[in-house]
């Protein structure tokens, strides 16, 4: 977990990291991605998108966090991470977990957060607008 | 002993600075001039064309570039990217902005046609040469003494980041660089 940490970090200090190549650690890098969430806000912000980009069962609970978190800055990067996650995840489950957290962040106080909430709902499949409490397409 | 190489020309590197958010820890000027310390060691010369500042309503805070992928620009690039300008073909836009998201100093991904890149207002000194490099056709290094390096220009120890020969020239093959023309 300590080279998947360090890994990580040395990714995240580049100038534009390579979320990408963070990604490609898999979900063996779930669990210290949700550590990562008790960190200050740059590396919080990190950890939420690789979990997006990574997509799997696990990044919710990650993403789910990012979605509660105070700052409005980490609800951003949250949303814009759940478009990622969209664009990967396959799970109906997921999807359906993953619209609920979006339709609590389409009603956030920040317009911003609203903003990538609502590119993020773009990206989710017509039948969980069905059942989520999102306006038809 | 070796023969003395011939002088190489010097050549120009035009930029245009489009300015939504001011950086947070360096001036432009000083990026700039970071940026011009930099590439004279490779022979070119950094010039600055226009300034001008320009206001996006929804871009104010946060420019979304995604995965900063060439060839796979977001709405918001492609809005940024847009936006008309009075930039010769062949010259660099630069646009300073708030925050991206996700987290970045800056991302150099762009349209084919209009080479530039975005600087967010959290940039480092080195972060506009970092990214001047990718859109010369230059990659990341894992070596904290390079401009290129891929662990974070803010952790570069030295009073200029290198360019490595090999990194030299490439960037000075690059179509976007004009030799000086004599007076």
């Amino acid at each position: 977990m300590n080279a998947i940490r360090k890994q990580l970090l040395a990714i995240f200090a580049g100038d534009e990291p390579d979320y990408l190549q963070a990604a490609s650690l898999g979900p063996a890098a779930l669990p210290v991605l949700r550590q990562m969430m008790d960190a200050d806000v740059d590396t919080a912000s990190s950890a939420v998108y690789v979990a997006g980009l990574i997509a799997a069962s696990g990044s919710l609970e990650i993403l789910e966090r990012g979605a509660q978190s105070h700052s409005p800055t980490l609800r951003v990067r949250t949303a814009g991470a759940f478009r990622e996650f969209l664009e990967r995840a396959r799970s109906a489950d997921d999807l359906d977990q993953a619209g609920e957290i979006i339709a609590t962040l389409l009603d956030d106080d920040d317009p911003d957060v609203r903003r990538f909430a609502q590119r993020a709902a773009e990206a989710l499949p017509a039948e969980v607008h069905h059942h989520t409490a999102f306006p038809a397409r | 002993m070796a023969r003395p190489s011939a002088p190489r020309p010097e050549l120009v590197l035009r930029i245009h600075v489009r300015i939504l958010a001011e950086p947070l820890h360096f001036t432009i000027e000083e990026m700039v001039e970071a940026a011009r310390r930099v590439y004279a060691t490779a022979g070119v010369r950094i010039e600055l064309g226009s300034v001008e500042w320009i206001d996006i309503p929804h871009l104010r805070r946060y420019v979304s570039v995604g995965t900063c992928t060439q060839g796979a620009l977001t709405p918001d690039q492609d809005l940024l990217f847009s936006i008309p300008a009075k930039i010769p073909a062949g010259e660099v836009a630069i646009y300073f902005v708030a925050e991206l998201e996700p987290r970045m100093h800056g991302c150099a991904a762009h349209p084919v046609h209009a080479p530039g890149a975005v600087i967010a207002n959290t940039a480092t000194r080195w972060t506009l040469a970092h990214e001047l490099g990718h859109v010369l056709g230059i990659g990341h290094v894992h070596d904290v003494h390079r401009l290129m390096t891929g662990w974070g220009t803010e952790a570069i120890p030295r009073a200029v980041p290198l360019l490595v020969p090999s990194e030299i020239r490439i960037v000075r093959a690059s179509p976007l660089l004009r030799e000086t023309r004599s007076e």
